[in-house]
């Protein structure tokens, strides 16, 4: 019975930490998957959003907390005025880190939108890595190396504290749907129409009429806000941030992997993509023997998605044909025998 | 006279020079398209019949002179203005959009769409669903016009050269285009579908009064097709005429032939 709880136990955190990576997968998704923006930078939204949430919800960080946080102590009373028992600064931290997200990459992609594809990813690199360099070094900002810690969990103790991960884990996975719809009606439409002329042919969408730039500047921001939100998830989550959990292999290239694995172009195969990448990320250690060496993870990432390129290009869920005809809808063939 | 010919004029490319480095691509080029008419643009390789187009339509800001579109200046204007001026272009190279499909493609190019902000699109989906069946039935209407039906679903990247030819066509008219640049609307496209496209140029010139000028090095439909004609050679205007003076031009067959 115990062992069974446990396995709950662990799957709750899984669905948890998979969930927070699907977030970010489907605001890739919009980057790259219907627009052609290569992002390298998505820990830097996932920073923004993060840190903006925990440092609206929590209290100062002080060499007193510090002390609580390593060698136990009476925290809550210290957290003071924010820890209000159902408390909704979640909700308000959530619209700051949106806000500061869309504000941030309004500017930056501003600024960078015009580069060219690989320009533009180089300088999405550089963005990263000042985010996180601004928070490691402003400590007055959110307490540098040190971290933020001890970050008021959703609705606060409302939920019983033992069961807080299945509670989060269904509330990410509510989270990610109401997401997946605003997404998918976004990209069904014509904005969306025109975010893929924008990813197969840049001039040739500037002839037929449309405002590039500005429309990339609009996928930009959309997808920075999603993977704010992503950061503002995993801030209360895991309740504790510090620069190191911006490093670019877990908060950038893994999500890349996940959205190729997946399928980029589709926002399904966005989040089952993370679903899968961090079952093997993490599952493996349960291997037996040297199967369980940490390193050969990496291996095992790699494996994978060199077999998805090799024998699904377009990742597990790919893109799906819109289908408009409203006559003769069985024409696909005609085609192949014509040549 | 010369006043009802200016009112007469749709396009008018007033001494117009760009130039990449040291090499003048177009230099001091003057001629004036006449509204409704199927005007020929014939040239050497490399005679700057395409960076013309780029200037007229935006892709590229011309160095100095004027272009002017029904009485407005436009030469420094993006691409997307001046299609809504009514400019409308092809590319030599079709550029499809491959991963959407015919009508997609189509449907992409309708102007003034509610539906691409973000904002009516959540807010308001009923309006935008409205707009998208017009916008649909136009789109088919246009493959039908075109001969295209039978592949409405299919993904653009997968379509024959001419048939791309005839897409990009179709991507013209969706705009309800007061000009129409075709870059060479014939090269690469097996004779039966060039009859098709040559067919289709006539139609809509006849029915829908809208302009052409036309790139093309293939003289037999440029001489049944383009009335008049202009050479280029150099960046410049060579000569203009019916097809019958050109023909004959000296200066036109030095060109072509080199001397």
């Amino acid at each position: 019975m115990d062992f069974i709880f446990s396995i709950f136990n662990y799957l709750s955190t899984y669905v948890v930490i998979a969930g927070i990576y699907a977030i970010f997968s489907l605001g890739l998704n919009i980057h790259w998957g219907y627009t052609g923006i290569f992002n390298i930078g998505i820990s830097a939204f996932f920073a923004l959003g993060a840190y903006t949430a925990a440092i609206l919800t929590s209290a100062t960080p002080s060499p007193k907390m510090f002390e609580d946080f390593v060698w136990g102590g009476n925290l809550p009373e210290t957290l003071g005025i924010f820890n209000l028992g159902i408390d909704m600064w979640y909700f308000v931290g959530m619209f700051g880190a949106v806000i500061v997200c869309g504000i941030a990459a309004t500017i930056i992609g501003w600024i960078t939108l015009k580069l060219r594809d690989d320009y533009f990813a180089i300088a999405t690199l550089g963005l990263a890595e000042t985010v996180r360099f601004i928070f490691l070094n402003e400590k007055w900002l959110a307490n540098g190396s040190r971290g933020m810690y001890r970050i008021p969990k959703f609705l606060g103790d409302w939920f019983p504290p033992a069961y807080y991960n299945y509670f989060y884990g269904l509330f990410i996975l509510a989270l990610i749907f109401v997401l997946y719809l605003i997404v998918q009606k976004a990209i069904n439409s014509p904005w969306g129409r025109v975010l893929k002329a924008i990813r197969e042919d840049e001039i040739a969408t500037s002839a037929s009429g449309k405002n590039v730039f500005m429309f990339k500047l609009q996928s930009f921001v959309l997808g920075a806000c999603i993977m704010g939100i992503g950061g503002v998830v995993y801030a209360h989550g895991i309740r504790y941030l510090d620069p190191l959990t911006f490093d670019p292999l877990m908060a950038t290239f893994i999500i890349w992997a996940m959205l190729m694995v997946g399928g980029s172009g589709n926002n399904k195969g966005a989040i089952i993509g993370a679903f899968i990448v961090w079952a093997i990320w993490t599952w493996t250690d349960f291997l037996p023997g040297f199967l369980s060496d940490p390193n050969l993870k990496f291996l095992m990432i790699g494996l994978l998605i060199t077999l998805v390129i090799i024998f699904k290009p377009e990742g597990i869920i790919g893109e799906k044909k819109v289908k408009l005809a409203s006559k003769s809808a069985d024409n696909t063939d005609n085609l192949s025998t014509k040549k | 006279m010369s006043l009802l010919n200016q009112s007469e004029n749709l396009l008018v490319i007033n001494e117009v020079t760009k130039s990449f480095g040291g090499l003048k691509a177009v230099n001091n080029c003057t001629f004036n398209v006449t509204k409704g008419s199927i005007t020929g643009l014939i040239g050497p390789n490399g005679a700057g019949k395409t960076t013309l187009f780029n200037v007229i339509t935006g892709q590229l800001a011309p160095d100095s002179g004027n272009i002017i579109m029904d009485g407005e200046k436009i030469e420094h204007l993006p691409p997307y203005i001046t299609h809504s001026k009514g400019i409308v272009r092809t590319f030599q190279i079709p550029r499809e959009m491959k991963r959407m499909t015919v009508l997609e493609n189509l449907m992409l190019v309708k102007r003034n769409q509610s539906g691409e902000s973000l904002f009516t699109t959540w807010l308001n989906p009923w309006k935008v669903k409205e707009e998208e069946k017009q916008n649909l039935q136009k789109a088919e209407e246009t493959l039908e016009f075109l001969k295209l039906s039978h592949l409405a679903d299919e993904y653009a990247g997968n379509l024959s050269t001419g048939q791309k030819k005839l897409l990009e066509i179709g991507r013209t008219l969706m705009s309800d285009p007061k000009i129409i640049l075709l870059d060479e609307p014939a090269a690469g496209v097996n004779p039966t579908l060039m009859n098709n496209i040559v067919e289709r140029i006539k139609e809509i010139s006849d029915k829908l009064k809208i302009t052409f000028l036309i790139i093309e090095h293939n003289m037999e439909i440029i001489m049944n097709l383009c009335d008049p004609i202009i050479v280029m050679s150099y960046g410049s205007k060579l000569a203009e005429g019916n097809a019958k003076s050109i023909r004959n031009n000296k200066e036109v067959i030095d060109a072509y032939l080199g001397n």
